[in-house]
């Protein structure tokens, strides 16, 4: 039977604050099928956000268990999990997270020089994820030089130049206008459907969500309904 | 990743932050400059010297009876340089008259010779030791083997002088020389110039172009006297100049008053060498304020850049890729400072030994005021080995002081560095 690309058995993270235990999961459990597209929503503090950092192996579970393609993080050493992040899954950030000296296009390199691509090759599949996104004319621009719509597809072109299975997207319209977050989340739904790559929205936004084939909403660190 | 993708971003991360960089790699030049100066300038320095030394005559001990007091004056008689050529390593015992009060007459002038006055200086020696005595002097008319002590070589400015009021003397001549000795008689030889030499210039011991040579027997019919003002005493080679000069002091005791350039040489380079310590020590003060400034850039540096370390991280590097970014900004603010530092130190190089460059002997020609003095012609010793001693102490200056600052960025979890606001 085929894996799932992402599955949560009974998995618990508690932060500390200071002597104080927050647990941002508790118990959840989910799976999410490959080439799958679900939106994860929920009000704040609900635990969508650890979730997506658990799901993308930024970080390890308290307790139960993570499986992303089959693999268990919490067994991994930090030297794999990058090795993971970096072959498997894509991020795109609320606030783009591109790094501000680095152009569009060395932003999108970024990740194929840790895989040791080649420059000529890490070029022209830099390249060709822009121009996925649109932005091949503006790839020699600093992130300060594009708007916030430019700056989230820059932002998923670097997402995607890995060929990754999973796009794991963290409020990737809330810093951005109505008209660019339509683009945006256009954007989103055609690569799951075109290169069948499992996307994970998390949002609190509706319209953000609406082109989810799966909705999922969260509170107090657990699934309370599916639709 | 490769090493220059690792270049790239660390020199882009500099670029991004130009005048902090700059003020650190500029904390970081001083202590490089002052570090190449001060080796290349003492190590030229001790060369020019060595150099100066073999042209002094590295091997002559210059020893002269000191005014004393009833027995112990010590006279400089045949006995007693008889006693000091059979020290071991002794070559040979050159006895001098050196005549500073005298009447000298030559081509219908007279000229008084006087310690104060510059005019002329007598000097009796055996003359097949001259060339001894000033290492490459060189005769121009005439020649030094002439025989019988009635005869004359003199220096180039006795034949043509600059004073105007002096004679110019010219092979052949007759000089005589008239003086009073000791005892009130007055004496008087006549000798006949042979051989004029080359200009030459100051020697430690005396100056050659001023003086008039004559043989040491003339000497000893003039003065009278069986003791001589001084004597030379040459070593087989340099290396015996030491223990030769400690064995006539303990022969002879403090009233006999020894010297030589080597001697001189020696306490110049203890000298130069403190200083040279004392720059060293500097250097190493500023390489520790540099360091320090190097790990203050690179932590404010860290806590700028958590959220580009969240974000590398969340790409894929490794904690060692993110380990070696921040070592290698580190690294290349030691490299550049350390660059500009040795540029700085080969420029400062010329300056540093000026202190030092005119040399006075302790003592020059006994009965006259003046020392002689000499300028040192120094060529800063600037050698690829200590450049490269020099930048290689820079940049692991900079590795060291990035060390815990990388460490630190390595360390941040994804998760948490992301969050950071």
């Amino acid at each position: 039977m085929e894996q799932p690309a992402i599955k949560f058995e009974n998995v618990w993270k508690i932060y500390k604050l200071g002597r104080v235990e927050v647990p941002a999961l508790r118990g959840l459990n989910i799976e999410i099928k490959r080439g799958e597209h679900v939106a994860i929503m929920g009000p704040s503090g609900s635990g969508k956000s650890t979730f997506l950092h658990l799901a993308g192996a930024l970080d390890r579970p308290t307790r139960g268990r993570v499986l992303i393609e089959g693999r268990d993080p919490s067994k991994m050493s930090d030297e794999e999990l990058s090795r993971l992040r970096n072959e498997l899954i894509g991020f795109v950030f609320q606030t783009f997270n591109l790094i501000p000296r680095l152009t569009a296009l060395e932003n999108v390199m970024l990740p194929l020089a840790i895989k040791g691509v080649n420059g000529e090759e890490r070029m022209r599949r830099a390249k060709e994820a822009l121009e996925m996104v649109g932005l091949a004319r503006r790839m020699n621009h600093r992130p300060i030089e594009l708007s916030g719509g430019e700056q989230q597809r820059v932002a998923i072109a670097r997402a995607i130049v890995t060929s990754p299975r999973i796009i794991l997207a963290d409020e990737p319209t809330g810093n951005l206008d109505s008209a660019s977050a339509a683009e945006v989340v256009d954007l989103l739904t055609r690569l799951n459907r075109e290169l069948g790559v499992t996307l994970v929205v998390v949002t609190h936004n509706p319209e953000t969500a609406a082109p989810a084939k799966r909705i999922v909403r969260m509170r107090d660190g657990v699934v309370y309904e599916e639709n | 990743m490769r090493l220059l993708d690792i270049l790239y971003l660390a020199f882009s991360a500099l670029r991004s932050r130009k005048l902090r960089t700059i003020l650190t790699i500029l904390g970081m030049t001083i202590g490089p400059a002052l570090y190449v100066a001060a080796i290349a300038s003492t190590k030229g320095y001790g060369e020019s010297l060595t150099r100066s030394l073999q042209t002094l005559g590295a091997n002559v001990i210059q020893i002269m009876s000191m005014p004393g007091r009833g027995e112990s004056r010590v006279e400089l008689t045949d006995k007693t340089l008889q006693r000091l050529s059979e020290i071991n390593g002794v070559a040979a015992v050159v006895p001098i008259y050196s005549i500073s009060s005298a009447t000298v007459r030559v081509k219908g002038a007279t000229v008084e010779l006087s310690p104060m006055e510059e005019t002329y200086r007598i000097i009796a020696v055996d003359l097949k030791y001259l060339d001894d005595i000033f290492k490459g002097l060189q005769i121009s008319e005439g020649n030094l083997s002439g025989t019988g002590s009635s005869i004359a070589v003199i220096g180039a400015k006795v034949s043509k002088p600059d004073n105007p009021d002096l004679p110019q003397i010219n092979l052949g001549d007759a000089i005589t020389i008239e003086m009073t000795a000791s005892g009130g008689e007055k004496r008087a030889i006549t000798v006949r110039v042979v051989g004029i030499l080359r200009e030459y210039g100051q020697g430690l011991f005396f100056n050659p172009d001023t003086t008039i040579f004559i043989p040491l027997r003339a000497g000893k019919r003039l003065t009278g006297s069986s003791a001589y003002q001084q004597a030379l005493v040459i070593a087989k080679d340099e290396s015996y100049v030491q223990q030769v000069q400690t064995e006539i002091t303990n022969i002879m005791g403090s009233n006999l008053r020894t010297f030589s350039p080597q001697q001189m040489v020696q306490t110049i380079q203890q000298a130069m060498g403190q200083f040279s310590t004392f720059l060293a020590s500097i250097s190493f003060m500023s390489f520790i304020v540099a360091f320090l400034a190097i790990m203050t850039t690179m932590f404010t540096s860290v806590t700028e850049r958590v959220r580009e370390i969240g974000i590398l991280k969340a790409v894929g590097f490794r904690t060692r890729h993110i380990l070696g970014l921040f070592l290698t900004e580190a690294a290349l603010i030691g490299l550049m400072g350390g660059l500009l530092g040795i540029i700085a130190g080969i420029v400062g190089a010329n300056f540093f030994y000026l202190p030092f460059s005119n040399i006075r002997a302790p003592f020059g020609q006994p009965g006259r005021g003046q020392a002689a003095t000499f300028s040192l012609q120094i060529t800063p010793k600037i050698t690829p080995d200590l450049l490269l001693a020099t930048l290689a102490m820079a940049v692991v200056i900079g590795l060291l002081a990035g060390l815990i600052p990388a460490w630190r960025a390595a360390r941040y979890r994804p998760v948490e560095a992301l969050r950071y606001e």
